[in-house]
């Protein structure tokens, strides 16, 4: 009796799981109407465009992070980094030689997952717990390299990046096309992430971060993973850098330094490690508390500190695991509402 | 390389197997083959190489010296996901539990070597991706019902399972990826009597399959009641080999698996130590 209602629940989790996969490219839409609906309304300030803008950036980095901390279970603080490598490449690609911009923004990605790339290398020779080091030392490189390369990068000054992009005789650069050229891409790159993690690939990379002997019988080669793993995160943090350049249209070194790494740590903590919609939503809440909280007030750091910490204590599993619980909570009512 | 042409062929062949760790030889020189549609157990006391040598069929540990091939194809330089990925696969002694990982998530997981859900497909296929998806779950489900547990698993996480269910659910992670050769670690070990007989009539039916099964047992009666061929070990080679009733009652064989001296403080009266009661056997078992 109990059994079989079990398998009822079950079949329908299966369903439920299945048809999620298919109304996803739906779920993107609508979330993009509603968005960009919701940013034309509510949205209308300098400084909140500002900050929804801030949010995609981070959301697009954390995206990345999370198949690199989140799947692969591998601790890096490179990706500020390859995010300045990546903006840095189209800046440098824009301003001094004039390059098209979509072009300019393919080379910055390309940049970052190259860089990104490289870490994923060292990786697949040593012990996954040295990945730590190993971003460490890269994003210290890339540091040293924006703050003393002056000829190339403008060193500790910056530099200015002119943006030119028209779409249909339509102006890309003003605030408000970017907020929604930004949640476009956001919506994208949370596709994008959602694919992967449902793919094989996503699956190998989250089993080869679990238990390497577990990967090993399951025909997966971990290492392969961690370095597959390092390529997509690399990608994303790219894209993100070049968003960022879109954005602010100025690049200095502190933009990338290792506490915005921290912070998109953070995001990925706070998201449930692992999944992308909670992410996104985690960026969001993080984002706006730390810029908030950072700078109103003398406490702030204290108030987002405590913030942070509550947030674990409450959500132990991020706000993916308190999304699934509301999904699994629904599907069982759902079943027992269901005739036999 | 073996070219045997009847029926039955090959499915595993080692020659001459190496394995030291250090300066201990854990394996000197193992010479065995598993046909398909075979079982074969693999006895001894503790210490004698059995695991060592699953370890090395299934590239977990590298080996010093000799030849091993799967289904006529060298395997020896193989990684050890490759092996798994081409039909050699394994379940383990002690199920690794990973704490917020779900039986379904194992079990997908355990498709990796056949899954055609790439991530690109996934994102300009949705409408492929629903049924690969549904497909994924069905082959879960029939692992599932393979080893005998109830659909409901499926939603469980590992780390709220009882130790049989997950050797149960780790032996399912094995199966779904359709090995032709299946080596399992102590299958019988920490199951109920219920677990065992599901576990018997399963190997059974792989066998009818034409799967070739290699597995490590100290449960006697498992030994006895399910499997074709015994291979003892002792001291990192092969004691003795042949039909289990027969190849268990060996002189020999009794004193490797007990040990001389264990016996004697172990047992009070022990009068009939030289083993020529097959029904004590249960026995001795819960000694090991």
């Amino acid at each position: 009796m109990s059994a079989s209602k079990m398998e009822r629940v079950t079949s329908a989790i299966g369903h439920y799981r299945a048809r999620r996969l298919t109304y996803r490219p739906i779920l993107c839409v609508i979330e993009f109407i509603v968005g960009a609906v919701v940013l034309r309304v509510f949205v209308s300030s300098a400084a909140a465009e500002f900050m929804a803008m801030l949010i995609f950036i981070n959301a697009l980095a954390a995206l990345g992070l999370n198949v690199i901390f989140g799947m692969a279970q591998l601790i890096s603080i490179a990706q500020a980094a390859v995010m300045a490598v990546s903006a840095y490449t189209m800046g440098i690609l824009i301003a001094d030689h004039h390059v098209y911009l979509p072009l300019a923004a393919v080379a910055g990605v390309a940049a970052a997952t190259i860089v990104s790339a490289f870490a994923g290398l060292v990786a697949e020779r040593i012990r996954s717990h040295y990945y730590i080091l190993v971003t460490l030392s890269i994003a210290g490189a890339i540091q040293l390299f924006l703050i003393n390369g002056q000829e190339i990068t403008g060193g500790a000054n910056g530099m200015q990046v002119p943006i030119q992009l028209a779409l249909f005789g339509q102006d890309l650069t003003t605030n408000d096309a970017l907020v929604i050229v930004g949640l476009a891409m956001v919506l994208v790159g949370w596709y994008c992430a959602a694919s992967i993690g449902s793919s094989r690939t996503g699956r190998a990379i989250t089993l080869a971060g679990a238990n390497e002997h577990l990967a090993l019988s399951c025909g997966v080669s971990p290492r392969r993973m961690w370095l597959v793993a390092s390529i997509i995160g690399g990608a994303f943090a790219g894209v993100a850098g070049v968003l960022f350049t879109m954005v602010v249209q100025y690049l200095g070194p502190s933009d990338f330094e290792l506490d915005q790494a921290l912070l998109l740590l953070l995001i990925v903590v706070v998201g449930g490690m692992g999944s992308p919609t909670g992410v996104v939503v985690a960026a969001a809440v993080v984002t706006y508390l730390s810029n908030g909280f950072l700078q109103l007030t003398s406490v702030g750091p204290l108030v987002y500190g405590a913030g942070i910490v509550l947030l674990l204590i409450v959500m132990p599993t991020g706000l993916a695991g308190l999304l699934r619980l509301i999904a699994r909570r629904t599907t069982t009512t759902w079943s027992r509402l269901r005739p036999t | 390389m073996a070219n045997a042409g009847s029926a039955s062929t090959v499915a595993l062949q080692a020659d001459n197997v190496v394995v030291s760790f250090g300066g201990v030889v854990a394996l000197k020189g193992v010479t065995l083959g598993v046909n398909t549609g075979e079982i074969v157990g693999l006895a001894g006391s503790n210490g004698s190489g059995k695991t060592t040598l699953l370890n090395a069929i299934s590239g977990f540990v590298a080996t010093d010296a000799g030849r091993m091939h799967a289904f006529g194809e060298e395997i020896t330089s193989w990684s050890a996901a490759r092996r798994a990925s081409r039909g050699v696969g394994r379940s383990f002694q002690n199920p690794i539990v990973i704490p917020g990982f779900g039986v379904m998530q194992l079990l997908q997981s355990g498709l990796y070597a056949s899954d055609r859900r790439t991530a690109l497909r996934l994102a300009l296929r949705p409408l492929w991706a629903n049924k690969a998806e549904r497909e994924a779950t069905r082959a879960c489900e029939d692992a599932l019902r393979l080893v005998g547990l109830p659909l409901s698993t499926l939603n469980s996480d590992l780390s709220n399972l009882a130790h049989g269910q997950l050797k149960m659910v780790d032996l399912a992670r094995a199966l779904i990826a359709q090995p032709r050769l299946v080596l399992m670690d102590e299958p019988t070990s920490g199951l109920n009597d219920h677990e065992i007989s599901v576990l018997a009539k399963l190997v059974k039916e792989l066998r009818r399959d034409g799967w070739g099964v290699l597995l490590v047992e100290h449960n006697v009666q498992f030994l006895l009641g399910v499997v074709d061929r015994v291979i003892v070990f002792d001291g990192g080679a092969v004691l003795a080999e042949g039909q289990p009733a027969s190849t268990l009652n060996k002189p020999e064989v009794v004193t490797a698996y007990m040990g001389r001296s264990t016996v004697a403080s172990r047992h009070e009266a022990p009068g009939s130590h030289g083993g020529d009661e097959p029904n004590r056997s249960e026995s001795w078992r819960v000694e090991l």
